[in-house]
């Protein structure tokens, strides 16, 4: 099978077979215009999040995509989803973001999907200082600006 | 929760903002939240000082109040206050209100019903002014038999499709209308369906449960590309006028929806020659239908195009023509229903295991001829199938499992692929099948936790 030659971010060079690379819509587009000789530079995208992404379109390639329900039923993605999908993106969230942005940016629906179904899975029934820590996210407003904001929103906060 | 290292929290800090920055990746973010999780993250973001203002954001376009949410009826009130001063300067495409909560039932129907229509003026109040994008409106009422309890609501409606079908003008100066879809639940007067025979520019109509309105104006519909027509539950909309309606819009419509009591043999026969390229077909009650009708929706149906297919209580149609209709391939197929069809057979079902691969929901209640062997074959084959009804099926025993069990002990540690349709499956219903032992459900629960399994008395196996 032909391959084609993709550069990370940190100048590596990795060769992935085109109907693997194909997934992405991006690089399938650069792949109609330029064919499989010139290199494809992807400066957004490091080694190891292309190794995730090389991962997540092998397997795609033989067996259906995620399919998870809108909105999600549970926070434990292994019961909306496939066990593969689930532990695939079972990852320490800064590895999570940037594969959402990689996924993005290459467009790759289906992997676009599960991963921002993990973010969801992690915002969904935690408390609003849980989710600030957990985002790890500056609170800089004054205390009557936040009473103020919590106040707006609270039917948001209590249990229905 | 994890905390992340200081020297990490810059270019975190940095993606997350990143993320934020980008209204595709939150808008996937948000779909998957619900209503209550969408308020967080508006909270989120102006905990972040990012000035993602809920416009900027499009939160809104998609307006989906659901009572069901709510365990407190205030609450559900504050709700839709907070959802109306929300969409005050924005132009939804799309809006859904469900009113079909059990904790609620009482206070909307009854107790506090004055509070709640005055509420729901003021919402629809809004959305007739700010109407002019709305493509797609979606309204469930509780559900009501005989009485005109939901006629206040309807009349709420009325003046919004009006303003709908009067429609906009556009760039070119020309009036245009923008409704595409139309769902309503429980709820319709004659005076709703008069306006909405007068849209031209619908893909799908959904009247179900609407049990006292009757379908005379039905046949002023002419919609330029009508594609799915859905009269189920709504007794008095005739046979007559539904083959009106879809002739008049013959050559569009791909997906039909109806009850079929009234309907005679001849009737489905005559009712599927003028559909187009048949995508979803539904039929409830098939009592009358023969097997002449599936002979001709044989002919008519290609392999590719089917994605549902409900054709229940259908107790005339032999298995020789049902074992004809699946020795075809369906690969699109995705749901398939035939609860009650009394003489399927196991030579059928594994069929539709060898035929049928990609379903994702199967259902077969009370198909009482069945036994192991066609569900043994599904099993093995439909590794997608997410949801499986077998009630009532009496002959059906342990061993229509037990190959897929075995395959899944073989390939024990193997987590890349799925092995059988135990892998895939997230509802499997057994209710009042006497053959099937608990011991079975057990050990298929303990390997597969996140299954929900209802046993002989149709409770949830717990381990």
């Amino acid at each position: 099978m032909s391959k084609v030659k993709l550069v990370t971010s940190e100048g590596e060079i990795v060769e992935v077979d085109i109907e693997v690379a194909s997934k992405s819509v991006l690089i399938k587009g650069m792949i109609d215009d330029s064919g499989v000789e010139e290199e494809i530079p992807l400066p957004n995208v490091k080694r190891n999040i292309l190794q995730k992404i090389i991962d997540f379109c092998t397997y795609i390639k033989d067996n259906s995509p995620p399919e998870i329900e809108k909105p999600l039923k549970s926070n434990n993605l292994n019961d909306v989803t496939t066990p593969w999908y689930a532990e695939f993106v079972n990852l320490d969230q800064e590895v999570l973001f940037e594969l959402i942005l990689a996924a993005n940016y290459l467009d790759i629906k289906p992997l676009l999907e599960l991963a921002c179904a993990k973010v969801a899975s992690l915002i969904k029934n935690r408390s609003i200082p849980e989710i600030r820590k957990f985002f790890n996210i500056e609170n800089d407003f004054t205390p009557e600006e936040e009473a103020q904001i919590m106040e707006e929103n609270k039917w948001a906060e209590e249990s229905f | 929760m994890v905390d992340i290292a200081d020297s990490q929290k810059l270019s975190f800090k940095t993606h997350l903002r990143n993320l934020l920055a980008s209204k595709l990746i939150v808008k996937e973010i948000v779909d998957f939240l619900s209503i209550r999780d969408i308020a967080k993250s508006e909270i989120i973001a102006k905990l972040f000082k990012e000035r993602l203002s809920s416009t900027q954001l499009n939160i809104y376009n998609n307006v989906v109040i659901k009572a069901s949410e709510f365990q407190d009826f205030n609450k559900f009130l504050t709700f839709i206050d907070w959802y109306q001063n929300r969409i005050e300067s924005v132009y939804p495409q799309t809006f859904f209100l469900c009113i079909n909560s059990y904790y609620l039932k009482e206070d909307i129907q009854e107790l506090q019903r004055p509070l709640f229509l005055s509420y729901l003026e003021k919402l629809f109040a809004r959305l007739i002014s700010n109407s002019k994008n709305l493509i797609s409106l979606r309204i469930n009422m509780a559900r009501q038999h005989g009485d005109r309890i939901n006629d206040p609501l309807c009349d709420l409606l009325v003046p919004l499709l009006k303003q709908l079908v009067s429609g906009i003008i556009d760039e070119q100066g020309q009036i245009v209308q923008n409704m595409q879809e139309l769902w309503i639940e429980s709820m319709a007067t004659v005076e709703m369906i008069k306006q909405i025979s007068q849209f031209e520019s619908l893909k799908l109509l959904k009247i179900i449960n609407c049990t006292y309105v009757t379908g005379e104006f039905l046949r002023n519909l002419r919609s330029n590309n009508l594609r799915t027509l859905d009269f189920r539950s709504s007794y008095q909309i005739e046979f007559n006028q539904i083959l009106e309606c879809v002739q008049n819009n013959s050559g569009t419509i791909n997906n039909l929806y109806v009850d079929g009591e009234y309907v005679k043999a001849q009737q489905f026969v005559e009712l599927i020659q003028n559909l187009k390229n048949i995508q979803e077909l539904g039929i409830f009650f098939g009592q009358k239908l023969k097997d002449s009708f599936l002979f001709e929706l044989n002919q008519k149906v290609t392999g590719e195009s089917l994605r549902i297919f409900k054709m229940r209580k259908a107790y005339k149609v032999n298995n020789q023509i049902l074992n004809l209709f699946f020795t075809r391939c369906f690969p699109n197929l995705r749901k398939l229903k035939l609860d009650e069809c009394r003489n399927i057979q196991d030579s059928t079902v594994v069929l539709i295991g060898t035929n049928c691969q990609k379903l994702r929901s199967l259902s077969l209640n009370w198909c009482q001829q069945l036994k192991s062997d066609g569900i043994e074959k599904v099993l093995l084959n439909c590794k997608l199938l997410k949801k499986l009804n077998l009630v009532g099926l009496k002959l059906l025993q342990d061993q229509a499992f037990e190959r897929a069990i075995q395959i899944e002990e073989e390939k024990k540690n193997d987590i890349h692929e799925l092995r059988t349709a135990l892998d895939s499956l997230k509802l499997m219903n057994l209710a009042s099948c006497d053959y099937v032992s608990d011991t079975l459900l057990y050990k298929i629960k303990r390997n597969h936790r996140s299954m929900v399994i209802f046993n002989y008395y149709q409770d949830e196996v717990e381990l």
